[in-house]
Parts: structure tokens; C-alpha cells; sequence
């Protein structure tokens, strides 16, 4: 089995439930017993290669170091805390610690969830599940796509007219106000560019006899098989699992606005 | 060939934010008909293509009026996306066509929405894909796929769906010299093995002529100029279609300069090979280029083991002072990626280029676009002021010659009006102007004749050849080269294969087919007259 084959639509719905179940809860153990389960999940069964992950992982970790350290070392000091260590206007409490550390891995328990979905979906396969399992309109859904194409190709256009005004001698923008005027020259070719490119495309659908009609003949059929039950269930028993852990370890909390 | 009338358009207009694109075209095309559509750019044959299978006035805020009926029935009576399984059309700009990640989606695309069942899909798919020869790319990514590639798979789509008429808009604009022929060669095998009506807008004709049975001229008020056979049509009305700036076939063109310089004995004007060469007397004067070698300045500059983007490879050229340099090569060569490292607009992996005696890397960027300039392929992307007197006049230290380079290129009426608004050829020639202004030692130009008129691109050829500077430019127009260049490098695959003068190059036929080049007309032309003069010797 490979997580690649899941449903799109189902993986995305696993995800999207797994995270509002987590978000009831605000205690340490529960989201790292999830992203324990997870991130073996996601590299036993998704052929994921480390080094992308970890790119994609990187910034969620530094939001969530920045989380812990501020909750930390400024905490909402409540009678009865207990001061572990302090140092000037500085406290930290067993408390404070350990809130900041059920919101950072809280942080990550979202991110390595929505991780394992995005490095195992292709966005075409995606878009055609939710056409054919969720009745996603084809107009918007085929809109999509297409715009899909068209980013590398505007970041392409954005390069090259760079170039070309430097080649004009506009020498690089300093105070605000020429940095207007530059956002001005950069706009209009970008957008006059994008237009026609965007007229293009739609043309070229149309001339294809795409009108937007629901009730279409997939080449490419995004089925829905016992596999991916299995893969819902499994994936949000295992949060249920994490609660479970937690209270029976005696942390588990329901989050009760605490930040 | 039966005489049935597919296509009728009876005093049909057409107008876009009140301005007429053409008005009162009456015309009918009969079925399997290869039909020509002739123009000046700007005279509205691209919007006439996609009113004819109901693309507008839908799409876009126009008003159609006449009537147009396909096969007996208006326009107006077929449901939406009807007429297009049986009304096809191949565009011009193959970055833009496509809507899905691979090849094989992209056919399938087109049969989805015609509701075809999923088990006829495979086959139709593989069909399709091996008319135009692309069956082994049926599970590739339409993006590592080359221009001529993306092109073929374009017509791959419109064959799936089995239409009467296909529509080719400009489908070779964007192609090297030999894709462009494959493409037109495909389409010939295509008519014999399954006959369908075919309409061509096309600049480079050599290629269709052999296949068209018919001409539609439109001038540039957009109303017709001619409708005939294409005989006549480049025979007797040749004249007229110079006069609007249309590109003629090369035989004709040819044909035209031999009757004034009193070579061509013929009673009408050559449209094939074989009848120029029969009407052609005292031959081997016409075909010999009167060339004054010209005897090179000091190199202005040196590139020496260039390598960049991981792409070109160990590149050496030299610029000299007052050299018309060409850079040619299929799709994907490396032709930009190396016109700009030698303008210092990319940074190079390895080597080195020395500009007017200094390395590239330690000019100054203000200082150095004061000596070299470049004309990007798209003219929008230059423009930063909002009026074209402006926009000559931008850093320019001597104001009063604006008025000169303005009425150089044609541009005096048009000194108030904003960049943008002008045409396409008119933006061309604000976009060289601003260059040219500036005097430069050396002037990069990126296809500076694309998607010109006749008259346009050899108003642009003229003016940078009297020009004072050395002059390289990216084209993949074998004819300019072979007019204008003194020096021809070759691309292939980013490593530089050949370089020297065009002479020498039309000799190398290896290189010619590696780098998927066409030799320019006059070569062939001669090629053939040498053929002849030995038969009738032996």
C-alpha cells in the first residue's frame, strides 16, 4: 500500500478531521503521539524522500521553537505556578513550560499531518478527485490547473522584464517614491502579460469544446476503494489513540482558550 | 473534389471596442478546400479564425455581424462546444495551448468533453498521437517537450476528435526552420490519408504552398483584397500583397526580383521550384550574392570558455567592431541563454568575456548599457515611460534626436500615444528605436523580426544594418542570415558548433541537419541550377 494511491479527497478529508480533533485538545502528549504516528506513516508508506520533507518541515519548526520560548519565558502568571527558575523580569514556570510545549508541538502535529498529504498528492490527481468525488465544478476546477501552469511561467516574465528595464538604465529603486514608480513599469507589462496569457489558454479550452458541463467521461478515473477507508479510520483512530494516551499518562486537556 | 459548401459567410463584420476588425466579408469555403488567409498583421485573420468556430464573439466583447453558416446551418443554432469537435484549430504560441501535465491527458482533454466513453479513449489517444508521430511521448509532461513537439501534440488534440475543418493559426511562428517544415509535411500526409477542409494563416509560405488550393487576402482595413487561386493570386496580384506587407513564397519573391533585373523569361510569375528555374536565363548571375567580403575590425568582444545554467558548454566567439553577427539553432540551443550572458545579464559558471578591453564583470551596469544594448523578443517588456517621445528620449543626454529616430522608423505620428497601445509592428520599432538612439557598440537583438509584417522586418533589417555598431542577434530566419550577416554561429545543445561566415556555412550540410537548419532559398536555388547545368552538360 502506498499512500500515493489514497484517495485524494479522502486523504484530504483525514487530514482536515485529524486537525480539528487535535485542535479540542491542548496538552504536550496528544499531538506528539500524532506526529510520531505520522511521520512514520508518512515515510513507511510514502516513499518520501527525507531531504524534501525536511525542507517543508524547517519553517514549522522555527515557528514553533519562537512559540515555546515566548510562552516560556513570559508566561501568564497564575497564583499557585510553580517557579522552576527565574531571572529578573524573566520566569519560567512548570506551567508556562508547559503550555509552550503543547502549542509548539501543536504547531507541528498540523504541519507534519498537512506535510504528509502534499508530498504524496499530485495537484492534477487532487483536482480531478474532488471533480469526481466531491462535484468540484469543472469550470473552477480546470481554472485551477490551468493557473497552476501559469506561475513558473509569470516568476519567468517577472525575471526577464527585470532585465529589461536594467538594460533601459533604470538603475535599481531607492526611496519610496521611485519604488512606486517601479512597481508601476512592473505591473502593467506583468498583468498585460498574464491577460493575454490567461485569454490564451481559455481560448484554447474552449476551442476544445470545454464548456464547464458537469456531467463529464474522465479518462483518468480517481476511484474510491476499501484501501482508503481503512487509511481514514486508521489515521484518526490513531489521534483518538494519542488522547487516550495522554489521559491515561494523566495530561489531557481540552484547549480552553489559552492563548 | 465535391463543390459543397461547408463554410459560409455572407457580409460578415466584426467589431471590438468600436472599432471594426473587418467589415463585409462574403465568402464561402467548400469542403476539403486548403484554403490560404493572407494579411497584413493587424487585418483580423486570426479573429476571422475564431469567429468561424464560434470562439467569438463569446469570448470577447465583440459585435459579429452577417450571417455564417456551417454547413447550411447559423452559427447561432449549434450548442455551445458543438461546433468545435468539428471545427478544429492549432494556435500559435505553443506555451499557451495546453491545460493539463502530460501528453496523454491533454488528447484526452478534448475527447472528455465530448463525452466519449473511457474505453474508446485509449485507442483514439494512440491513434492520434501517431499521425503527428509522437506516440512514444504519449506518458511525458508536455514541458520537456520542444516547441515543434508542442506543436504536433496541439494538432494530435484536434484529430482526436475527428473534425471536418482544422484551422492552423500561425502553428509555425514560434518553430527552427526544419520543425516548421515537418509540421507543414505532416499536414500534407494527414489530407491524402483522411481529407478534411484546411485553413492556413501563415507568414513562412515555401512550405504550404504545394498543399493550398486557394487564397484569401485580407488588406489591412480587414476587407478582402483577393479570393482566388493561389496562381493568381501570387501571379498577378503579387504587386498588391508587397504593397500591404505580406509575406510572399520566396519563389515569388525570387521570381519578382528576377523579372526586374531582366533574368526571368517566363510569361507568368514562378509559384513552384521547378517553373522559376525553367523561366530563369543566364541563372548563375541571379543566384551569386553580390558580396564584398568585408574585412573585419578589432573584436569588440572576446568570450572564452563560457560555460552557464549548467547548459552551454565551453563556448569561444569574438565580436568584431561593425560585424553583423547571427546566432541560429533549433528550439532550446541556448540562443538566449547566451545572448545574455554576453550582455551580463546572467552570471556565468566558468570563463570569461572581455568587453571593449574590460572584463564584463567589472563594468559598471550604468556604464555598460550605455555601449550595449539589447532588444528583448517581446518589446512590452522594455517599455517604462507612458508616450513614445518619452520613452526614446529616456536617458538620453542629446534630446533633439528624437525627432530623427522617430521619423526613421516611422513612429512621428505616433510621438504622443502610450507604448502599449501601438501594433505589434509599430511596438518592434519603438523597441529598437530606444536602442538604436543610444548609439551602442554593440547592439543584441532577440528575434528582432518575429511576428513582423514583410514591410516591418525589412524596415528593421535595413536600419540595423546601415547602423555604426556591431549587431548580434538570435534569429531563425535562414533568408536573414543569409542576407545581412557577415559572421553565423551555430547552437546545439548549448555547446557552439560552428562559426563562420553563412557561405561557409551553407557548404556544411552535417551542421545544417544537426542543428536543425534549413538552407536559405538563394542556396537551394543555386543548388538546383548547378544540378541543371550538369544534366544538360552530360
Amino acid at each position: 500500500m502506498s499512500l500515493h494511491e489514497v484517495n485524494p479527497s479522502i486523504k484530504a478529508f483525514t487530514v482536515v478531521v485529524s486537525i480539528l480533533i487535535l485542535s479540542v485538545f491542548f496538552d504536550p502528549i496528544t499531538p506528539l503521539v500524532t506526529i510520531l504516528w505520522s511521520v512514520t506513516v508518512t515515510f513507511l508508506f510514502g516513499r518520501v524522500s527525507f531531504k524534501k520533507w525536511l525542507l517543508l518541515f524547517t519553517p514549522f519548526l522555527f515557528i514553533a521553537v519562537i512559540y515555546v520560548w515566548s510562552t516560556m519565558l513570559f508566561p501568564r502568571l497564575q497564583v499557585g505556578d510553580h517557579i522552576i527558575w527565574q531571572w529578573g523580569i524573566l520566569t519560567v514556570t512548570a506551567e508556562g513550560f508547559q503550555r509552550g510545549l503543547s502549542l509548539g508541538l501543536r504547531v507541528l502535529s498540523f504541519a507534519t499531518l498537512s506535510i504528509m498529504f502534499t508530498l504524496t498528492t499530485k495537484p492534477t490527481d487532487f483536482l480531478l478527485s474532488l471533480m469526481q468525488q466531491c462535484k468540484l465544478p469543472p469550470k473552477l476546477a480546470y481554472g485551477i490547473m490551468a493557473g497552476y501552469r501559469f506561475l513558473p511561467l509569470i516568476r519567468e516574465e517577472f525575471l526577464t522584464l527585470k532585465n529589461a528595464h536594467r538594460v533601459r538604465g533604470v538603475a535599481g529603486a531607492r526611496t519610496i517614491p521611485e519604488k512606486i514608480q517601479q512597481l508601476k513599469r512592473y505591473v502593467i507589462p506583468l498583468l498585460a502579460g498574464a491577460i493575454r496569457k490567461a485569454e490564451r489558454t481559455a481560448l484554447a479550452m474552449e476551442s476544445k469544446g470545454f464548456t464547464g458541463a458537469k456531467n463529464r467521461i474522465f479518462y483518468r478515473e480517481i476511484t474510491v476503494s476499501r484501501i482508503d477507508w481503512i487509511f481514514l479510520f486508521l489515521m484518526i483512530g490513531a489521534v483518538i489513540l494519542s488522547a487516550f494516551i495522554s489521559w491515561k499518562l494523566g495530561y489531557l486537556q481540552f484547549y480552553n482558550g489559552e492563548l | 473534389m465535391s463543390l459543397f459548401k461547408q463554410l459560409e459567410a455572407e457580409g460578415l463584420g466584426f467589431s471590438y471596442e468600436e472599432r471594426d476588425i473587418f467589415t463585409n466579408l462574403t465568402f464561402s469555403i467548400q469542403k476539403n478546400q486548403s484554403l490560404l488567409l493572407l494579411g497584413p498583421s493587424g487585418s483580423g485573420k486570426s479573429t476571422l479564425a475564431f469567429c468561424l468556430n464560434k470562439l467569438y464573439p463569446e469570448a470577447v466583447d465583440g459585435i459579429l455581424n452577417g450571417s455564417l453558416l456551417f454547413e447550411g446551418k447559423n452559427l447561432d443554432d449549434f450548442n455551445q462546444g458543438e461546433l468545435n469537435q468539428k471545427i478544429g484549430i492549432v494556435f500559435q504560441d505553443p506555451e499557451s495551448q495546453f491545460c493539463m501535465l502530460t501528453v496523454e491527458e491533454e488528447v484526452a482533454f478534448g475527447l472528455e468533453n465530448f463525452n466519449v466513453p473511457r474505453i474508446e479513449m485509449e485507442a483514439k489517444i494512440e491513434a492520434a498521437l501517431a499521425m503527428v508521430g509522437l506516440h512514444d511521448e504519449k506518458k511525458s509532461t508536455i514541458h520537456t517537450l520542444s516547441g515543434g513537439q508542442k506543436q504536433k501534440l496541439a494538432l494530435a488534440c484536434v484529430l482526436a476528435l475527428e473534425p471536418e475543418v482544422i484551422i492552423l493559426d500561425e502553428p509555425t511562428a514560434n518553430l527552427d526552420p526544419q520543425s516548421s517544415t515537418e509540421l507543414a509535411e505532416t499536414i500534407a500526409r494527414l489530407k491524402k490519408e483522411r481529407p478534411f477542409t484546411l485553413i492556413v494563416i501563415e507568414h513562412k509560405l515555401d512550405d504550404w504552398v504545394e498543399i493550398i488550393d486557394r487564397c484569401l487576402v485580407l488588406d489591412s482595413n480587414g476587407m478582402i483584397l483577393f479570393d482566388g487561386s493561389p496562381r493568381q493570386c501570387f501571379g498577378e496580384f503579387a504587386p498588391f500583397l508587397q504593397k500591404e506587407g505580406i509575406w510572399l513564397p520566396k519563389v515569388v519573391n525570387a521570381g519578382i526580383a528576377a523579372k526586374n533585373a531582366g533574368f526571368y523569361k517566363g510569361e507568368r510569375l514562378p509559384l513552384r521550384h521547378h517553373e522559376l528555374l525553367a523561366g530563369l536565363e543566364n541563372s548563375v548571375a541571379f543566384s551569386i550574392k553580390n558580396n564584398i567580403t568585408v574585412s573585419l575590425g578589432e573584436p569588440i568582444l572576446e568570450v572564452n570558455g563560457l560555460y552557464a545554467r549548467g547548459h552551454l558548454k565551453n563556448i569561444n566567439l569574438r565580436i568584431h567592431k561593425g560585424e553583423m553577427t547571427a546566432v541560429v539553432g533549433a528550439n532550446g540551443s541556448g540562443k538566449t541563454t547566451l545572448s545574455k550572458c554576453v550582455s551580463g545579464l546572467l552570471p556565468l559558471t566558468q570563463g570569461q568575456i572581455h568587453f571593449l578591453g574590460m572584463p564584463l564583470s567589472k563594468w559598471k551596469e550604468k556604464e555598460l548599457f550605455k555601449h550595449l544594448g539589447y532588444v528583448f523578443q517581446n518589446p512590452e517588456h522594455q517599455f517604462i515611460t507612458d508616450c513614445v517621445h518619452e520613452e526614446i528620449g529616456f536617458g538620453l543626454e542629446d534630446q533633439a534626436a528624437i525627432p530623427a529616430i522617430l521619423e526613421k522608423m516611422g513612429l512621428e505620428k505616433e510621438a504622443a500615444a502610450h507604448p502599449f497601445s501601438l501594433s505589434q509592428g509599430q511596438k518592434r520599432r519603438l523597441s529598437v528605436a530606444t536602442m538604436l538612439v543610444h548609439e551602442q557598440d554593440l547592439l543584441i537583438l532577440d528575434e528582432p523580426t518575429f511576428g513582423q509584417d514583410a514591410n516591418t522586418a525589412h524596415e528593421i533589417m535595413e536600419v540595423l544594418n546601415e547602423k555604426e555598431g556591431s549587431v548580434f542577434m538570435i534569429t531563425h530566419d535562414m533568408e536573414l542570415v543569409d542576407q545581412y550577416a557577415d559572421t553565423v554561429h551555430v547552437l546545439d545543445k548549448g555547446e557552439l558548433i560552428f562559426s563562420g561566415t553563412p557561405e561557409s556555412l551553407w557548404g556544411n550540410l552535417e551542421i545544417i541537419q544537426q542543428a536543425r537548419l534549413k538552407l536559405p532559398f538563394r542556396k537551394r536555388l543555386q543548388n538546383d541550377l548547378v544540378r541543371r547545368e550538369i544534366h544538360v552538360a552530360t
